[in-house]
């Protein structure tokens, strides 16, 4: 069944629409949770965290639209419900250990840093190169490990290593265009 | 100065950058589906306690659950529509005629009724019934309160099979037209990939409803045939066993590549008297003409979109297809009707026969 004909089928509360929904996207939502669990999840507690990925869908029907891939819209609501899981029952929630420290002057409003600092990772995203884009992505949001990462795009693990300091680099230096300081750790 | 890990910087990330990344879902199998479409189902299925008072949960819940049944089996149950106190007086097959109408006389003989029952201070569970070709097993479950608890569950129960069997699909309605007194009936059908004849099935109820549970043998089971094909039914598609019960058909296949639409084609059953009756037809799997690819796993599930009181309704009326990362598809359909295998000569696909010895 094509996404607009399952969307629609769920904005009319039908449940042949979710159960669909499910059957096709539910081990992508499922595997998205257990990567970013990191080990630390049962299974039933990804079974949990992913029911209510699809059941966040069901809920806020109203919200989707039939022209856009609902694919996405999945990868963020797991990543959301897994990351709040974690937190909520004080899991560990460390699928990346790279902190870094940025300040610019005359910022203090935090609504501005945070949508100053979407258009920062946005753009330094947009200015990685294909494979690198990937594989940060892979890494730093969908909490895939670099073996797993390596396997997938048949890449030696060092170089995805590479790539991904190239791309925190790029990251770096969009920070610093934008006037702010920015540290490792 | 603001610290923070650049995973958590990546909650804003544009949802463009996911949409042609693929992951790799090996390490989730078909029964966590399951249970994960068990959980929703249940949930949107639940009634806000809150702003719905008792009657009108129990309506609620009706409503949802005829919604489930396919149109073609909620209009043979219709058309046998038969008061409780029959029910009560006909036993196992009185069930099973409200499920099949009157075709459910052929498999008269191999309804058990154990009415095996166990209860705790909340519950009475009962099995009132039981019918199964070895790969389906049909079960008529009676779910009591003792104190008028609110019952309000669509699946109130978890299923364990014996010697690490797994059920491919599992289903839950209530009888929606029969009273049973404090409590309701639930036809519990547990669909296998391979035959549990002999196996132990244990019916607990879940977990937030109480520590109750009966186990029992699958005995008695209906005569089932299997047919080898071995023979490929489009280019990349090969059929290996049909295997036919009165109870429903089980196609095992698989793909030289994982791609496409799942393949499903149209069989027929050519009678012993030359007619012939229409097995499963390809419009009645969800959607499978799209055109879109399905990879590395997947399925699609077989409902009744046809006219329901029109004079061609194939006897497959609901299952699901599902294909396996390993090129393996499974077509699994429950008929609407009980099939008498001793009238069937062969079955036709793409105009061979096969004989059914």
């Amino acid at each position: 069944m094509k996404d607009e004909e399952m969307i629609k089928l769920i904005k009319n509360q039908d449940e042949w629409g979710i159960s669909a929904l499910i059957q096709q996207y539910g081990r992508y939502a499922a595997a998205i949770v257990t990567n970013l669990g990191q080990g630390n999840l049962l299974q039933e507690d990804v079974e949990e965290i992913t029911a209510d990925v699809f059941l966040a869908i069901w809920q806020h029907s109203d919200g989707l639209r039939e022209d856009i891939a609902i694919k996405p819209y999945l990868a963020q609501t797991a990543r959301h419900k897994t990351i709040s899981f974690l937190r909520k029952n004080r899991l560990e929630c460390s699928f990346d250990d790279d902190i870094i420290c940025y300040s610019k002057t005359g910022l203090p409003d935090e609504v501005i840093v945070k949508e100053e600092q979407q258009r920062i990772i946005n753009e330094a995203v947009e200015k990685m190169e294909q494979t690198e884009r990937e594989i940060f992505v892979r890494f730093y949001y969908l909490g895939e490990r670099i073996q797993t990462i390596a396997k997938i795009l048949t890449i030696n693990p060092s170089t995805i290593k590479t790539k991904l300091h190239r791309a925190r680099k790029k990251l770096r230096s969009v920070f610093e265009e934008r006037g702010y300081s920015y540290d490792e750790i | 100065m603001t610290k923070s890990k650049i995973s958590q910087l990546c909650d804003n990330l544009d949802s463009q950058y996911l949409i042609e990344i693929e992951v790799d879902e090996t390490m989730i199998d078909q029964k966590t589906i399951q249970h994960i479409e068990q959980r929703v189902l249940t949930a949107i299925r639940q009634p806000q306690p809150e702003t719905i008072n008792n009657n009108e949960t129990k309506k609620r819940s009706e409503k949802k659950m005829k919604k489930k049944f396919p149109k073609i089996a909620a209009a043979v149950a219709a058309l046998c529509l038969v008061s409780a106190t029959a029910f009560a007086a006909g036993g196992g097959l009185s069930y099973f005629t409200a499920i099949f109408g009157n075709s459910a006389n052929l498999i008269a003989d191999n309804i058990w009724s154990p009415e095996i029952e166990t209860a705790n201070e909340t519950y009475t569970l009962t099995l009132e019934s039981m019918l199964s070709d070895g790969y389906k097993t049909n079960m008529i479950i009676g779910l009591k309160s003792q104190h008028g608890e609110e019952m309000a569950y669509d699946m109130p129960f978890d299923i364990d099979l014996s010697n690490d069997s797994e059920a491919i699909s599992i289903s839950c309605n209530e009888f929606p037209d029969i009273s049973y007194e404090n409590g309701y009936l639930y036809r519990l059908r547990v669909e296998t990939a391979n035959n549990i004849d002999g196996e132990t099935l244990t019916i607990a109820l879940k977990e937030n409803l109480g520590d109750l549970a009966l186990t029992v043998t699958v005995d008695g089971v209906t005569a089932a045939k299997e047919i080898t094909i071995d023979a490929p039914i489009t280019d990349n598609y090969t059929i290996e066993t049909i295997q036919l019960s009165p109870l429903g058909l089980l196609i095992i296949g698989s793909e030289d590549e994982l791609k496409g639409a799942l393949p499903v084609v149209n069989i027929d059953l050519l009678m012993q008297d030359g007619s012939k009756k229409w097995l499963l037809d390809r419009s009645l799997i969800v959607d499978l003409d799209d055109g879109s690819t399905v990879t590395g796993g997947g399925g699609a599930i077989i409902a009744g979109e046809h006219d329901v009181l029109g004079k061609d309704i194939p006897l497959a009326t609901e299952g699901n297809v599902s294909r396996n990362p390993d090129g393996r598809v499974v077509t699994n359909a429950s008929f609407g009707e009980i099939l008498d295998l001793n009238q069937i000569k062969a079955i036709v696909i793409n105009q061979q026969e096969y004989p059914l010895v």
